[in-house]
């Protein structure tokens, strides 16, 4: 009982899982499951697939020279039994395995090094490039200076109407009043623009 | 997969792969032996004119050419020179056997070397031009390859009457 390799994918092939096809030259060519088999069949090239095994390593997305990974390989020759080697050879089988794992990771690590930086670039790019979007700042300053003028108008009138009718201090809660108001509702809208970012995100 | 394409890709249609079609173009005696091949009626054109890239017959010399100017036939010809996937390929990416891919890959790089240094007679064996039928069966050459026998002798003598007139004037 073996585990073998699918040939389009390299993923294993568990016992009783999957197809064997046998060509006419007597090769033999394991499928992990249908979807490998049809690829074949259609005969699509593995090494442009971006999902299997042999585009991965073929493009250099996973460690592809390494001492950990020749060690595993059909040996055509059967070893007389010897219990103290099999014990050797489980051990040194788990410890490959740790190191290999180690390695790849690694690798990985050392692959998305530079994604940060890249990213923020693209980020600062993106935001040089498109200044209308966020023009924020200067709508809420115009409404602000909107509203105001409107606030003064309407005091104008009333002081038409009714002359000194409010003191000064009454003036001045008035006006820091209508400020506190004001900022309440820009506040409010700046919670209503974020939330509608949220929303749309 | 659709109906249409189910009975395209069945096995009983299945042509040939492109690791075999690779050996048969890089060896010369598989290449003679393919162009080369014996009277069979069941095949088009009996079998004589077959291209080695894309493992076909064809009905005479003429579609042969046509075919070899085409799309389809270059497009063979560009996926032949990449390496052949084979099942070694296929286990050394999932961690198996790793020596014995490492060294095919070093066997095809020779036999790559060796197949550009005597690019010239490859092709000359590839693109062997064949007479038409009837000369084949009966074995006598047609015009055009009578021509071209006589052609290559006349140009012979050309050389030969010039080495003979410029021993006369070396002698003068």
């Amino acid at each position: 009982m073996r585990v073998y390799q699918c040939h389009f994918c390299s993923s294993p092939v568990y016992p009783l899982h999957g197809i064997m096809f046998v060509r006419n030259d007597a090769k033999e060519f394991r499928f992990c499951r249908s979807k490998c088999h049809k690829a074949f069949k259609q005969r699509r090239n593995p090494r442009k697939l971006r999902w299997t095994k042999a585009f991965r390593k073929a493009a250099g997305k996973e460690l592809v020279v390494d001492s950990t990974l020749t060690f595993a390989a059909r040996r055509n020759v059967p070893v007389r039994y010897n219990r103290d080697l099999v014990a050797t050879t489980l051990k040194a089988m788990s410890r490959i395995e740790e190191i290999r794992q180690k390695r790849e990771r690694a690798f990985y690590k050392n692959r998305m090094r530079g994604n940060k930086d890249k990213k923020l670039a693209a980020d600062k790019k993106l935001v040089e490039e498109n200044p209308e979007l966020l023009r924020m700042r200067e709508v809420e300053i115009r409404r602000r200076a909107e509203k105001q003028q409107a606030k003064q108008n309407a005091m104008e009138e009333e002081e038409i109407a009714s002359d000194d009718m409010m003191s000064d201090d009454e003036e001045m809660e008035s006006a820091s009043e209508s400020e506190s108001e004001q900022e309440q509702q820009q506040v409010k809208q700046k919670v209503l623009l974020k939330n509608k970012r949220k929303v749309r995100a | 997969m659709g109906r249409y394409s189910v009975k395209r890709y069945k096995t009983k249609r299945r042509t040939r792969d492109l690791d075999l079609i690779y050996d048969d173009i890089s060896s010369k005696e598989s290449i003679i032996k393919l162009k080369n091949q014996p009277l069979d009626e069941d095949k088009p054109g009996l079998g004589q004119y077959y291209c080695v890239q894309c493992a076909k017959y064809f009905e005479n010399q003429l579609t042969l050419d046509r075919h070899t100017k085409a799309k389809v036939h270059k497009r063979r010809v560009k996926e032949l020179k990449q390496r052949p996937y084979t099942n070694l390929e296929s286990e050394a990416a999932s961690g198996v056997n790793m020596l014995k891919f490492i060294e095919s890959v070093e066997k095809y790089k020779q036999l790559e070397q060796f197949k550009k240094d005597n690019e010239t007679e490859f092709e000359a064996l590839a693109n062997q031009k064949k007479d038409n039928l009837d000369a084949i069966i009966t074995g006598v050459p047609s015009e055009e390859f009578q021509k071209k026998a006589e052609g290559t002798t006349e140009i012979t003598e050309v050389e030969t009457q010039k080495q003979a007139l410029a021993e006369d004037a070396e002698m003068s």
